[in-house]
């Protein structure tokens, strides 16, 4: 933790200061994540498993994980959102391989509706703006990329499946992916450490 | 290998698609490397802002006391190691 102060190392701090709370079996702390991030993580979970049954498991599974493997995070390796985010993917293709065997659902990019979100029910104003620059940054990338990101993560396709679904040579993919989300970076740049006004820092 | 190969290792471990000797090459390399851990952290920032650009729906009710059920049937940190002081 030697690094330099960012924008955003507040809020960053801030929870993995709450999730070594949670380590130490403070529930108030894990309230406070889950009110921080369920409404994001179910809103994934639906995305990649297409189902509010098979999404309300995977944020339970994603908060009990968080509470009982607590000790497994490692602030020097990324923030607690990340580390949510990552547990909650890995969570719904879980799901979806216990669930179904029809995961050929996901067409490549017609029903992804990143564009509109009919059903939004988020009210933060900071949070809807954050939404739309991420969604134009998306819009940014070079198309075969964009596919592959949306593919990969919102539709929790493996990079094997996102080779097959598409007819693409595997080290394309993952080519595609990798360069994808570097690009999303360079894209988004200091906005990614933003943080609401008020909120944390 | 350049910084560059490096970031798009770390790009790949952000969506968990690593070869085991990727992640070894990576993990020595942000061991060394400041800047690629930096970059690391912002791919993995990329990774939280793409989780929270998913389009919204409400999580249903009642999911919050199902979880507070299940954490008190389990210790926290029932399979991690003892709670170390909360100072950095
Ligand atoms: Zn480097």
């Amino acid at each position: 933790m030697t690094e330099p102060d960012r924008p955003g190392d507040a809020r960053r701090d801030e929870e993995a200061r709450l999730l070594l709370r949670v380590r130490g079996g403070d529930e108030h702390a894990l309230e406070e994540l889950y009110q921080r991030y369920s409404g994001a993580l179910y809103s994934l979970a639906y995305q990649v498993t297409g189902g509010d049954r098979f999404a309300q498991d995977v944020v339970q599974e994603v908060f009990i994980a968080a509470w009982r493997d607590a000790a497994r995070f490692d602030p020097a390796r990324g923030s607690v959102g990340a580390w949510l985010f990552g547990l909650a993917r890995h969570k719904a293709i879980d799901v979806l391989r216990r669930e179904t065997t029809a995961r050929r659902r996901a067409a490549p990019e017609a029903d992804l509706e990143l564009e509109v979100a009919p059903d939004d029910v988020d009210r933060d104003a900071w949070e809807r703006m954050r939404r739309e620059r991420v969604l134009e940054a998306l819009r940014q990338l070079p198309e075969p990329q964009r596919v592959c990101v949306e593919l990969a993560f919102f539709s929790g396709l493996t990079h094997v499946e996102v080779s097959e679904q598409l007819g693409i040579p595997l080290g394309t993919a993952k080519t595609r992916i990798r360069t994808g989300l570097l690009r999303l970076r360079d894209l988004l740049g200091d906005s990614l450490a933003e943080q609401p006004a008020g909120g944390g820092a | 290998m350049s910084h560059r190969r490096y970031l798009e290792l770390a790009a790949g471990g952000a969506l968990d698609d690593l070869e085991p000797d990727e992640r070894t090459l990576l993990e020595q390399h942000l061991g060394e490397c400041r800047s690629c851990r930096l970059g690391a952290r912002d791919i993995g920032e990329v990774v939280t802002a793409l989780g929270m650009a998913t389009p919204r729906r409400a999580v249903p009710a009642g999911t919050w006391a199902l979880i507070l059920s299940a954490i008190r049937e389990a210790p926290s940190g029932s399979s991690g190691s003892p709670v170390p002081p909360a100072t950095r």
